[in-house]
């Protein structure tokens, strides 16, 4: 057991001790990897662990919780989604208690068919610089080395958009993976509008996706739960980090930075610069 | 069926030709690399085929329901109508013990008399399906809990199985003797060493195997009324409905259907659909009888263990492990097998 994972069980058992939420929401081991889980008693929680394979973004669950008092093991990424939940008014803030883990980066997660995954950063935390979540109540530093990251795009093709959307199952395990994907009727997934069949057309994957670009455009924090969850391994985070950055170069802005700072479609004034 | 078992030899020079003149002489489907990732592709060279997987990301099962599927064309001008039967002459190569087995289970569902589906019907009868048995058994396997592998599946119609100098071959059905003989000269007939090596094979591999759960079936099909609430209460509250699990299964076989219209003629498709979408049970009034998770999460194991043991006598999963390895939020059939077993 690391260091952090020592502080981070005494913060949460310390918590529920206190009952100072009813449930701490964080990683436990789940045969060669982790899977997410939910503590409510102080003595479970030596459950949690905290390595690398926490891919899974945590704040998914914060929404479905919200009458509860919930702790949450957040990365930069988790953190950036709570913020950006918070600004579009879906949690209360006071009923949170974020516990931030510093973040060296999440492995590609173990997935069926690879006998002996390679254990590789995934390509859009090679692109993150967040290590430590913008909102936190408690910071658990990591013992661990700083991973090698670097500020650009990964390797690999991804230029060929419709080939790689022709693989697409539409099973919207990238909508329901994602945390600021909420919306109770999809537009996608739904009947009114009728904008894609419900059944896979493989002419409409292109609608399907990019209608889900153009939600998450500014928004996206780019936690990769969408890529690590698909099945066919679509570089969904690279799509929505090209038009993040277009959002920073026309408004200066980028999701999950602040609380304070407003998604500039909500305080756009005509000829505004950011 | 098994009165046509017949087990012959098959020297690795001569896997080599019959693979090559397999591919030329019909259309061959095997497993093909990509990015470290193995799925079923047409080859057009035997070289193609890489047969060094674990196993498929995705299943064979769209070969046999394809993700969706034109059911009849109305043109309502002429006044005819039109219904498109799917299916050519095929070869599926190297499909694992464990999804052709999910092939027999859906035969038992789908062609059940008195309304076999006729799509699934026509495809079952041209494709042939070459099972190839695993060499290890992946980290989340657990096929042996439903005797579907790792050596042998149920549905197939020739099993090959790598030993010392080549493969042996069991041809399991007529289908299957009916590609042996047109390759015949190619095949030898299988010894006794080579029958002993196999039993040593599957018997290993089957020790070999990570899971260990015995299950019992008069448990298991009871599991609905005995369902532990608190437990699927806990394992609900982790699940995010994505789908992954059915999507990938090779059982999975729920389908909906769409009527749509497309230059003035009437269409209806059929394809997947899914039991964890919230979508699945709404009806058109808004009334939803699965509407908590909990019931929808519940529904999913109950029906592979409980309802489909019931009615068509085998269990709706064959252990392949997908559903284990590729859901996000980690929720574990296996857990539900240990509880109940």
């Amino acid at each position: 057991m690391s260091r952090a994972e020592e502080e981070l069980r005494s913060i949460a058992g310390r918590l529920l001790e206190k009952k100072e939420v009813e449930l701490v929401v964080g990683y436990e081991h789940h045969g060669r990897s982790v899977r997410p889980c939910f503590v409510s008693k102080p003595e479970e929680a030596n459950r949690l662990v905290w390595n690398a394979d926490c891919w899974f973004n945590l704040a998914r669950y914060l929404r479905s919780l919200r009458d509860r008092r919930v702790g949450i093991v957040a990365k930069g990424c988790d953190g950036k989604t709570i913020v950006e939940l918070l600004k579009e008014n879906q949690l209360d803030r006071g009923s949170i208690v974020v516990i931030a883990v510093e973040c060296n980066g999440v492995f590609k997660p173990f997935k069926y068919g690879l006998n002996r995954a390679e254990r590789r950063l995934a390509d859009y935390c090679r692109r993150c610089v967040t290590r430590v979540s913008p909102i936190a109540d408690y910071v658990v530093k990591s013992d661990g080395q700083a991973s090698q990251r670097e500020n650009s795009v990964a390797d690999g093709d991804a230029s060929d958009w419709l080939s790689l959307f022709r693989k697409c199952l539409k099973c919207m395990a990238c909508v329901k993976a994602c945390p600021l994907c909420y919306c109770t009727e999809c537009s996608i997934e739904g009947f009114k509008p009728d904008l894609v069949h419900r059944l896979r057309v493989p002419q409409e994957l292109f609608t399907f996706h990019l209608t889900r670009a153009l939600h998450m455009a500014g928004r996206c924090v780019e936690c990769g739960a969408c890529e690590s969850a698909c099945p066919v391994e679509i570089p969904l985070t690279r799509l929505y980090h090209e038009l993040n950055e277009w959002f920073k170069e026309n408004y200066g802005y980028a999701p999950g930075r602040s609380v304070n700072e407003a998604p500039p479609p909500l305080v756009f004034k005509e000829g505004w610069k950011g | 069926m098994e009165r046509l078992s017949r087990v012959l030899f098959l020297s690795e020079d001569g896997f080599k030709i019959f693979l090559e003149q397999l591919v030329s002489s019909k259309n061959v489907i095997a497993p093909v690399e990509t990015d470290g990732c193995f799925e079923f592709k047409t080859i057009k060279r035997a070289g193609e085929a890489s047969l060094n997987y674990s196993n498929t990301r995705l299943p064979p099962k769209r070969f046999f329901l394809p993700q969706r599927e034109v059911v009849f064309k109305h043109d309502p001008k002429k006044g005819t109508l039109h219904e498109p039967l799917g299916g050519f002459e095929m070869v599926l190569l190297g499909v694992r013990p464990c999804d052709a087995s999910a092939l027999s289970i859906l035969d038992s569902i789908l062609l059940k008399p008195p309304n076999p589906d006729p799509f699934y019907e026509s495809r079952r009868r041209s494709i042939t399906v070459v099972s190839l048995s695993c060499a290890k058994p992946g980290e989340e396997c657990f096929c042996n809990v439903f005797e579907a592998g790792p050596v042998r599946g149920s549905g197939e119609d020739i099993t090959l199985t790598r030993i010392t100098g080549g493969l042996l071959v069991e041809v399991r059905s007529s289908r299957g003797q009916a590609l042996v003989d047109v390759f015949k000269n190619l095949f030898e007939k299988a010894g006794a060493e080579h029958l002993e090596e196999y039993g040593e094979l599957s018997s290993r591999l089957t020790r070999e195997m990570n899971s260990r759960i015995g299950i019992a079936r008069e448990r298991l099909v009871r599991l609905e009324e005995t369902l532990d609430e608190g437990f699927f209460q806990k394992e609900a509250q982790r699940c995010v409905e994505c789908s992954l699990c059915s999507f990938t299964c090779p059982v999975c076989y729920c389908f909906d259907t769409e009527d749509y219209l497309e230059k003035n003629i009437y269409m209806r498709a059929k394809g997947w659909d899914t039991c964890a979408s919230p979508l699945f049970t709404r009806m058109a009034s808004g009334l939803d009888p699965r509407a908590s998770r909990v019931e929808m999460f519940c529904h999913r194991f109950c029906h592979k263990l409980s309802r489909i043991p019931l009615a068509f006598n085998s269990y709706g999963c064959v252990g392949c492990g997908r559903c284990v390895s590729l859901c996000p939020a980690g929720v574990d059939i296996r857990e539900v097998l240990k509880r109940w077993g």
